[in-house]
């Protein structure tokens, strides 16, 4: 057996018993410091490890993470005092087009709405609430959706897809927008309108 | 942008970073605990790491591979709690010992296993005799399967240093487990 045939199945761990191997390995000093160092790999790749206490995972994220802000009915108290003007200044009312009223008909399309920040808000706490006369396409009869969401500086488009499931006339969508203990609420009037009606779309910046 | 697509497409801080730092917390501990050498304090090098990158979340939601930028992460934080503390001339209570109670719990009961707890026994303690630079080379490459590249970055040397190195623990590791020397070291 040459070199290269012995270090090829050295490498592949095997053959340690074959004969011819162990015959070369007796004459060849390299071929022996070789076998030496793979078996120190092999070793040192197996080398075991405790297993971590169960459930550790969830341990190690829970107590890295800050504690999780207290639950909404808990911040009530102080959501008038605090400083609720931080989001006052960042997020700034400017709707677009002569009226700000959306016309909503059976064939409207979506309707958009641009939260504008100069900053992030990461986990700002989102809030619509829908008037009795509408709803969202996929979300059943649900009138009140509330998720977190992080805002990027900039605008953050929200798209609407309304549907109509009342009667017609004026109503409101409500936005809410807390972060950091400071909350602001958009009202955005809607003009519910017949599927023949007022086509205009324009899209509502807060 | 529609709503459901915001809808999911923007999830809690908190639950981006347990997504992303999820599947690399088992390396992680395995890594800490090959450093320190004790499970429990493992967990709290992980834990202190995990604290200190919460902050930091869109800097490791932007990393293009997680695992060798947290390795880096955690070896850099095992270097300011630890290797510090044993490199001060006020402090000499920490050195890197072999696990060898973690040995002793499972030492198996076939006479061919047991060969082979015995041999890496050996090489546990071996590397305790290695410099601290060599060790670390020995246990990310070697131990931990990062690659040599990997293993540069993450404890910022050269590739050509990082597979020196190895060459040359290597090599003393193997005089280590002639049959001479372990029963020499492995003397209970």
């Amino acid at each position: 057996m040459d070199c290269n045939r012995a270090r090829r199945q050295l490498e592949s761990m095997r053959g340690w018993g074959d004969g011819a191997l162990l015959q070369h390995l007796r004459r060849c000093a390299d071929c022996r410091d070789c076998a030496g160092e793979l078996r120190v790999r092999d070793l040192l790749g197996t080398l075991p490890a405790p297993e971590p206490a169960a459930g550790f995972e969830r341990r190690l994220v829970a107590a890295a993470l800050p504690e999780r802000r207290p639950p909404a009915s808990r911040l009530r108290g102080w959501q008038f005092a605090t400083a609720a003007g931080l989001l006052l200044a960042v997020l700034v009312v400017c709707f677009r087009g002569q009226s700000p009223v959306v016309p909503v008909s059976m064939t409207t399309p979506p309707i958009s709405v641009s939260l504008d920040t100069p900053r992030n808000l990461s986990g700002a706490t989102i809030r619509v609430s829908l008037p009795p006369n509408l709803a969202l396409e996929g979300y059943g009869d649900t009138r009140q959706l509330q998720w977190r969401a992080d805002l990027n500086a900039g605008a953050n488009r929200l798209t609407l897809p309304l549907r109509l499931r009342g009667a017609a006339g004026e109503a409101e969508i409500v936005i809410r927008v807390e972060h950091g203990g400071a909350y602001r609420e958009f009202r955005v009037p809607v003009q519910v309108v017949p599927a023949n009606g007022d086509r205009r779309r324009p899209t509502t910046h807060l | 942008m529609n709503l459901v697509h915001f809808f999911r497409g923007r999830t809690a801080p908190e639950d981006r970073f347990t997504d992303l730092v999820r599947p690399h917390l088992r390396s992680m501990y395995r890594t800490a605990y090959r450093w320190t050498q004790d499970s429990a304090e493992a967990e709290d090098l992980v834990q202190d790491v995990l604290a200190r990158l919460f902050p930091r979340l869109e800097e490791l939601a932007a990393v293009e591979k997680p695992g060798p930028w947290l390795a880096r992460v955690l070896y850099r934080r095992y270097v300011d709690l630890y290797r510090r503390r044993v490199n001060s001339p006020i402090d000499d209570a920490v050195r890197w010992d072999s696990d060898d109670d973690f040995f002793r719990e499972c030492m198996p009961d076939e006479r061919d296993e047991f060969q082979r707890w015995e041999l890496q026994r050996a090489l546990n303690r071996a590397l305790a005799d290695l410099e601290e630079g060599w060790r670390d080379v020995v246990l990310l490459h070697d131990v931990e399967g990062y690659t040599a590249l990997e293993v540069a970055e993450i404890l910022q040397l050269n590739v050509g240093t990082v597979k020196s190195r190895l060459h040359r623990a290597r090599k003393k590791l193997k005089t280590a487990l002639q049959p001479g020397a372990i029963e020499r070291n492995c003397a209970c």
